[in-house]
């Protein structure tokens, strides 16, 4: 099983969290430190790429939904990319495609922030 | 008791002055004796002697009382007499009194006072010599007590014969049984091994008195035996032979300290290695003696403190514990005030170093370590040495106990082997104080789980409920003790009925708490709605922004028509799954997780799918710790063998929801095996069966089918 692990990177103005392993209850307060810091950083801008991410528990999904209110009232967004279809099913099962941008490369979630900021 | 005291301290008043009468008379006659001039019958000699034998017989009764009232008890009260011994050595030796015959009246009076003080030293050695065999006493020591009394007596006696019988000679006879009574000397003062128990301080002492002893002992004992020395010459004038009496106690007194002596001496170099182990085997007694009698960390926290203080030796010491955040406390100081410690751990030097430490950490002068010697001018006055000795709980590192010495260079090698030897057993006493103490706390949270798993099994419903048309079955287990699984059966507003099934995100307590409450909101929710789709929505309204933000809630309402409809709606719940026709659909309307987003968005989420169920069509709903069950290998069922189970479990011929349950609870197991059950598992069957409801109920079932349209 392989052991969480978050890469960040800035790239014109967008902060990108490349998630690896494995992302449940007990990994969620990682990644949530992580956002946690951008957020208070005043980056707003935030893209998740789960394009090493194994796996995903129901429990790991209520990170995203603790900055979402205070990054859009930033004018910011958090998006989410490159999930593998697993991952996926957990996120769709819960409704979240409603709540957040998923998309499909992180090419596409740059040019829609850049797009929507621009 | 108080009387018997005072009647011996009387008793002992009396001797005392016939003691000191006798002697005066004594010395009148030996002035008449010198004044009368060689002239002098046989029968004032004898009654010079008679006098004097009475000065020491009373003095001797009355020393005779003292050693019984004054036996040794303790340690101190032998060095006590044992120095008192060497004083009236000391006074029976000073080289004072007349050789040959006397000079003048005054040194006849002088020989006398002289006398006096002799005869004093001479009972009080005898009883020393009486006290220090009953206090090292040994099986035989009562005989040799007698027959030393004996043969002292007897030499007396031998002594005396001469002066009424001239012609005898009984120097030959003396010495024969002076020879013998050394040999039992010898003999009864074998008993030496309790001055191994002595400290190194006591021993040293000991061996210079003793030495003083044996000196004074031998000369007094030379010089008494002769009666042409002027002490054998002064107490041979007294009464004649007395000086044989000295001369026999001093030679015990010489062969006791002779023999003290060499012991003394011999055992000194391993004194502190037996006062040590003596130290840490006590040490450790005592420490698990309190670990096991009181869960009290703190009051051993306290012990250790203070027995590594006495283990090195050291002037002061504390104890410093680690937090869970951390941070040190002080958990026992020790002849050192807070603002001490805190002195010596500016910066926090010294909690710097103590969690890298495998072994005690010495440091012989502050002022030339480099990393403490900034600090030894602010601790000088209490602290010029220092040890550290880690406290570790298996491997992890626990605390640390530190002891310090206003002295420089005052810890050995073997103080710190002694604090390591005792580091390591208070780590096990502490160690084991913990596990108690977290055992017991662990035991009342086990009870209060209990409870609470209790309660939380009544939050559910107890049976199965008869809904016309339907059979229902349904299955939960938390996996830990309580859950945030849900799930019941209302009736709404319009009297249908709806079962709902409900997995709060997370598990364990927090997850229970917002179950308890999530079936207050169902209820009270449920009573005011006709539709599954306001039921949803009113449960996301009512709990939506009074949950944590990461927290959520899945559920799945289906609501059951009595034409065999049901009506689902799905807030971000695993899907359902539909057996029909020998295959298995899996049902899955859009829809979002209670709490994520407010009722005008979340309306816009929801999808209610309504589906006709025939006769034996099931509808199976669980949560998601069904489908992520593991085996042994770790990987997770899925939802699709998921539906391959329960495809083989509902097409059985005789399936019932009842039957369908269990055997998927089965499958369930079997496919885990004994993997630990990591997520709460519940499962609802929803069969549809007309053919019981009809032979009961078969008109009301149209009826509300009628109404429904």
């Amino acid at each position: 099983m392989a052991e969480f692990q978050i890469t960040t990177s800035t790239n014109n103005n967008i902060e990108e969290l490349l998630l690896h392993g494995y992302l449940d209850a007990h990994t969620a307060p990682q990644l949530e430190a992580a956002i946690g810091v951008l957020v208070q950083q005043g980056k707003y801008n935030i893209l998740v790429n789960f394009r090493e991410l194994d796996y995903i528990s129901s429990a790991g999904l209520g990170v995203f939904m603790v900055f979402i209110e205070e990054v859009r009232n930033n004018n910011g967004d958090i998006k989410l990319c490159e999930m593998k279809p697993k991952v996926y099913t957990v996120f769709d099962l819960l409704g979240f495609p409603m709540l957040f941008e998923i998309l499909p490369t992180s090419q596409e979630a740059t040019d829609k922030f850049t797009t929507s900021n621009g | 008791m108080d009387q018997h005291q005072s009647q011996s301290s009387i008793r002992s008043v009396l001797w005392l002055i016939v003691f000191v009468a006798a002697m005066v008379g004594h010395t009148v006659l030996d002035v008449i004796r010198y004044s009368i001039g060689d002239s002098i019958s046989n029968i004032v000699i004898a009654l010079t002697n008679g006098i004097g034998a009475l000065a020491i017989a009373s003095l001797a009764i009355f020393f005779y009382d003292y050693s019984r009232d004054n036996h040794f008890t303790s340690r101190e009260d032998y060095f006590r007499e044992y120095k008192r011994l060497l004083f009236a050595l000391f006074i029976v030796v000073l080289p004072f009194g007349s050789e040959g015959s006397p000079a003048n009246v005054f040194s006849v009076i002088f020989d006398n006072i002289l006398s006096i003080a002799r005869i004093a030293a001479t009972a009080f050695i005898a009883s020393f010599v009486y006290r220090v065999l009953v206090y090292q006493r040994i099986r035989q020591t009562d005989n040799y007590i007698k027959v030393l009394m004996y043969g002292v007596a007897g030499i007396f006696v031998l002594a005396l014969i001469p002066s009424i019988a001239p012609d005898f000679n009984p120097e030959v006879l003396i010495i024969i049984m002076s020879v013998m009574l050394f040999i039992i000397m010898f003999l009864a003062t074998k008993r030496k091994s309790w001055i191994q128990t002595l400290t190194y301080k006591e021993k040293k002492s000991l061996t210079w008195m003793t030495c003083v002893g044996t000196l004074l002992g031998m000369t007094v004992c030379a010089f008494s035996l002769q009666s042409d020395t002027p002490l054998g010459n002064n107490l041979d004038s007294i009464v004649h032979g007395f000086n044989y009496v000295l001369g026999l106690n001093a030679m015990f007194a010489a062969v006791y300290s002779e023999r003290m002596f060499w012991t003394t001496l011999f055992s000194l170099p391993n004194s502190g290695v037996v006062e040590k182990r003596t130290f840490e085997f006590s040490s450790v007694a005592y420490l698990n003696r309190i670990a096991a009698e009181s869960t009290d960390l703190e009051k051993l926290y306290a012990t250790v403190t203070q027995l590594a203080q006495q283990a090195s030796r050291a002037t002061s010491a504390w104890c410093e514990i680690q937090k869970p955040n951390g941070k040190f406390r002080i958990a026992a100081q020790y002849n050192i005030t807070e603002k001490q410690i805190l002195a010596i751990n500016d910066g926090g030097v010294l909690r710097n170093i103590s969690p890298t430490l495998h072994d005690p950490y010495l440091v012989e002068l502050i002022a030339e370590n480099k990393t403490l010697g900034f600090l030894a001018r602010s601790v000088e006055s209490f602290a010029k040495s220092l040890m550290i000795a880690p406290l570790h709980n298996g491997k992890d590192f626990v605390g640390a106990v530190y002891v310090v010495n206003s002295e420089p260079f005052s810890f050995e090698n073997d103080d710190i082997r002694a604090l390591a030897a005792f580091a390591s057993s208070a780590s096990v006493a502490i160690e084991n104080a913990r596990l108690v103490e977290d055992s017991l706390q662990k035991e009342r949270y086990q009870r209060e789980l209990v409870v609470g798993r209790q309660i939380q099994r009544k939050l559910l419903p107890a049976c199965e409920p008869s809904f016309k048309g339907y059979e229902i079955s349904a299955y939960s287990d938390p996996a830990l003790e309580v859950g945030g699984d849900y799930y019941d059966y209302y009736t709404l507003a319009n009297g249908t009925h709806c079962v709902l099934i409900a997995d709060v995100s997370g598990k364990g307590i927090s997850a229970a708490f917002y179950m308890a409450n999530l079936k207050g909101v169902c209820l009270a929710v449920a009573r005011q709605v006709h539709t599954v789709r306001e039921l949803v929505e009113q449960i996301n309204a009512t709990l939506f922004g009074s949950m944590e933000r990461q927290m959520y809630i899945t559920l799945t309402a289906v609501q059951l028509n009595s034409n065999g409809t049901v009506t689902l709606v799905r807030a971000g719940h695993t899907p359902a799954l539909l057996y029909g026709a020998d295959t298995v659909h899996i049902i899955k309307p859009s829809g979002l997780g209670i709490g994520l987003a407010k009722p005008s968005f979340f309306t816009t989420c929801i999808e209610e799918k309504s589906i006709q169920l025939q006769q034996g069509e099931t509808l199976l709903l669980f949560t998601d710790g069904v489908n992520e069950a593991r085996n042994p290998n770790g990987d997770e069922i899925g939802v699709e063998e998921l539906s391959e189970l329960y495809k083989s479990c509902a097409q059985k011929d005789e399936a019932t929801a009842g039957s369908i349950i269990n055997d998927m609870v089965s499958s369930i197991h079997r496919f885990a095996l004994h993997t630990m059950q990591h997520d709460d598992i519940t499962m609802i069957a929803i069969r549809r069966n007309e053919v019981e409801t009809l032979e009961h109920n078969g008109e009301s079932v149209e009826t509300m089918n009628q109404r429904e349209e």
